[in-house]
């Protein structure tokens, strides 16, 4: 009895056993994985080295067209306010054989600011190291405008001697969140900044927004420049015996600013401004271009007693977050004439359907 | 019986579960490396993986698009939110993951989908325009890494954190103009098969997707399997040996008895030869119990015994040379044989024929048979007598004989035992059969009458046999000696 209870005993065993080693080859089977995602990404948009690469191909670009005096070339990697200065300063170092007229935008980069947007227009900044002539820092904004575009270059300024710009969030582990044209959260919107500041650039000190900014001292700005070639020009000799008049026009394009976050939750805002001088004088008189671009862009017509010229201005500002009660400072800007007559067009580029223009004249 | 076949089937059970196991590690093994194909579907020329299919495997991956000969490929990397931006509601192939170890599931997304990326993807629209002509995506600011060739292009990636995903795009090599004309084509006439064959001539066409990925095999059941497989190996070897050793005692408990019956048929002889040996013979080597010796033994039962035996095992090696050392202690009763007062009784040699085990064995026992009974010479007896307490077991049935073994002989059976044993596989298949409980009896008897007679011989013999001689000359040199011994007394 015994004997069979453990021969029963060990066939439960054996069995037992059997069933162990069906399971384990049951369980052997491996399971197909299923794709899980990782996390959404929260970054920025663009790696460094994908903005260096951004900005290497926009300079082969910028370079090629330039020696093929070629403005069609930029096509490819260059839009907006960008495109039409670079058009034109190729157009004007073409025609007087100088490219000391075309900026440079150096590939060494001192700083860059990649956004965290995702989705389209994107932005990427870069703030270049100076030149080999010791220009200044330039801030460079580089747009992607749909996702099947590349990134083109679409404002730069030259950053104003002894600014502090602001911190901006870390470019490769952080990014920076972009700022619509109307955000709130600072002292005054990207797009009122640029039309205010519009404004001041048009008439200097005289401007309701003279306040709400505070232009370097040491330095120039645009507000200085302008004013300060206004001054000459009124002062200089004859030209009140001449009847001379000058009238300054200048306007904030409402669709192109750009603004990114900065550290301490303010914003900085590239735009550009569109600007213009009227000058005239006596039916019998002439005004001559003032400068060689101003004469290039005349292609040779007459001088007449009309003198038209447009500028394209590029400009960069640090808005405070609201409620800091700091005003907002000109970081930099870029004054390039595109346009010169000998008569005042019918349409200017600083028309708008709602005149935002301030106009000054005398 | 049962449980030393238990036990050989346990030990075959457990060989075949190491087998196994060491099977799934070699043989059996899964592919170090995954390949998943993915078909396109749809009517895009682009195949987008979701997020997380680079990495399903593994996080290196090498993917490799194909495309008809004659077109251009292009196989990007891009963050889900561009790849999707990208693709702008055109429609594509999407790659959601593997059906099987070798393929991958795709579906088609249309427009209206792509642009909410967590939509059911519904099947492919027929309404929805042919051919639909995206841009190369190669030349993007967005990718992190981007290949372009002809036909087919390979692509390592090493993933990193966050949802990247993959975009193929076969980018075609027919001018643009053309594949509007196909498109135009087809917008006519959809289902007409030659225009879409005439169409992948020229348009691009999605390209098959192969990944390809280092899979870490894991061998799982390695372990368990030679674990168990040893575990069952051990158990069925205990079984076996543990079943062997209740059958030796077994045996053992029915050899006494036989003996015992031996030696009383035997009568004086029986006593005076004190056969004992053989009787602690069989339970050491079952194997060597000459079972028809045995009853020949009981009935013969004289000391005439000991010339039967011999002659009967002089031709058993003529017969049949089996092993080495069967012609060696079969040839040695030879010579006593003549030697022998060994009257030979008839039926021995005859019994012996019969069987061959009855052969082998009874000369094993034999020779000492007539060895003992020619020498004759008290002094061996003697000697017997002293060393027998101290080599022997107590429990031993030499005493009981009066005459021990000597130590040679015990040695000598003691390496036979050992011999024996070592052949388990015999073993085992007797104890299957069953036949082995028949000849422990039969052992004893024999050599019990045998025995006292060879007891001079069998120190030379034994001599003999543990320098080595050879076993013919030793048979011979055996003859001799003990003649001579003989003659001499």
């Amino acid at each position: 009895m015994i004997a069979r209870s453990t021969r029963a005993t060990r066939r439960a065993t054996a069995v037992a056993g059997v069933a162990a080693t069906a399971a384990l080859l049951a369980g052997c089977a491996q399971e197909l994985p299923t794709p899980s995602a990782d996390e959404p990404f929260t970054g920025p948009v663009l790696t460094l080295d994908q903005e260096v690469a951004v900005v290497e191909d926009v300079a082969a670009v910028l370079e090629e067209a330039e020696a093929e005096a070629s403005p069609k070339l930029l096509r490819e990697r260059v839009a907006g306010p960008a495109f039409e200065v670079r058009r034109s300063q190729i157009e004007v170092a073409a025609e007087l054989d100088d490219d000391s007229f075309v900026t440079r935008i150096p590939t060494d980069l001192a700083a860059t600011i990649i956004p965290t947007t995702e989705t389209w227009p994107r932005v990427s900044y870069t703030i270049t190291q100076p030149t080999e002539n010791l220009e200044a820092h330039r801030m460079v904004a580089y747009q992607q405008e749909s996702a099947r575009e590349n990134y083109k270059l679409w404002l730069w300024v030259q950053l104003i001697p002894g600014t502090t710009m602001p911190n901006f969030a870390d470019p490769e582990a952080i990014g920076s969140e972009a700022v619509a044209a109307d955000d709130d959260s600072l002292e005054v919107t990207p797009a009122e900044a640029l039309v205010q500041y519009a404004d001041l650039v048009a008439q200097g000190d005289d401007s309701d927004y003279a306040d709400a900014f505070e232009l370097p001292e040491d330095s120039q700005d645009l507000v200085k420049r302008v004013q300060a070639d206004a001054r000459n020009l009124r002062g200089s000799e004859g030209f009140e015996e001449a009847d001379g008049r000058y009238r300054l026009t200048y306007a904030a394009r409402d669709d192109d600013p750009v603004a990114v976050r900065t550290s301490d939750g303010g914003a900085v805002v590239m735009g550009a401004l569109d600007g213009n001088v009227r000058i005239d004088v006596e039916e019998d008189g002439s005004i001559a271009p003032f400068t060689q671009t101003q004469t290039a862009l005349m292609d040779g017509d007459d001088e007449t007693n009309e003198l038209y010229v447009e500028y394209t201005d590029q400009v960069a500002l640090y808005i405070p977050p609201a409620g800091s009660g700091e005003p907002v400072r000109p970081l930099g800007y870029s004054h390039d004439t595109v346009t010169a007559a000998n008569e005042f067009p019918s349409e200017r580029n600083t028309d708008r359907e709602e005149p935002e223009e301030s106009e000054e004249s005398e | 019986m049962l449980q030393r076949i238990l036990g050989a089937v346990l030990v075959v059970a457990g060989l075949a579960a190491i087998a196994f196991g060491v099977a799934t590690a070699t043989v059996l093994r899964e592919s170090d490396t995954v390949v998943a194909t993915a078909r396109p579907v749809g009517d895009g020329t682009v195949v987008v993986t979701d997020p997380g299919v680079l990495d399903l495997v593994d996080a290196d991956v090498t993917v490799t698009a194909s495309v008809p000969a004659g077109q251009e490929v292009t196989v990007v990397v891009g963050r889900d939110v561009d790849v999707l931006g990208w693709l702008e509601g055109d429609p594509y192939a999407r790659v959601t993951g593997l059906a099987d170890w070798e393929t991958l599931t795709t579906s088609a997304v249309t427009p209206e989908e792509a642009e909410d990326p967590e939509a059911e993807p519904a099947e492919g629209d027929a309404e929805e325009p042919q051919d639909v002509e995206l841009p190369d995506p190669a030349g993007s600011d967005m990718w992190i890494t981007e290949l372009t060739a002809a036909e087919q292009v390979s692509l390592r990636w090493n993933d990193r954190p966050g949802p990247w995903v993959l975009l193929a795009a076969g980018t075609g090599a027919a001018p643009a103009d053309e594949a509007d004309e196909e498109a135009e084509e087809e917008g006519t006439e959809a289902s007409d098969a030659d225009a879409q064959t005439e169409a992948s001539d020229a348009d691009a066409v999605a390209p098959t997707l192969e990944l390809t990925w280092e899979r870490e095999v894991s061998t799982p059941l390695l372990w368990p399997a030679v674990g168990l497989g040893g575990l069952l190996l051990l158990l069925g070897i205990v079984l076996v040996v543990v079943g062997g050793r209740r059958k030796k005692r077994s045996r053992r408990g029915s050899a006494a008895p036989a003996a015992g019956a031996a030696a009383a048929a035997a009568g004086a002889p029986s006593a005076l030869s004190g056969d004992s040996p053989i009787a602690p013979d069989s339970p050491l080597s079952p194997d060597s119990p000459a079972s028809p010796a045995s009853p020949l033994g009981s009935a013969g039962g004289a000391s005439p015994w000991a010339a039967p035996g011999a002659e009967q095992a002089r031709p058993t090696p003529v017969e049949e040379p089996g092993g080495a050392w069967e012609p060696a202690t079969a040839t040695r009763p030879d010579p006593v044989a003549p030697e022998d007062e060994g009257s030979g009784t008839a039926p021995v040699p005859v019994a012996g024929r019969f069987s061959r085990r009855s052969r082998l064995r009874p000369t094993r026992s034999a020779p000492e048979v007539p060895l003992h009974d020619e020498g004759g010479s008290p002094d061996v007896v003697e000697e017997h007598q002293d060393d027998a307490p101290a080599t022997t077991t107590g429990s031993m049935p030499a005493l009981a004989d009066g005459r021990p073994l000597t130590r040679r002989e015990l040695r000598r059976r003691e390496e036979e035992r050992r011999a024996g044993a070592q052949s388990g596989m015999s073993r085992a298949f007797r104890a299957l059969t069953g036949q082995t409980p028949v000849v422990p009896p039969a052992d004893a008897a024999p050599p019990e009458v045998a025995d006292p007679p060879a007891a001079p011989g069998r120190r030379a013999a034994a001599w003999r046999e543990t320098w080595g001689f050879d076993a013919t000359s030793t048979a011979q040199d055996a003859s001799q000696d003990e003649t001579t011994e003989g003659g001499t007394r």
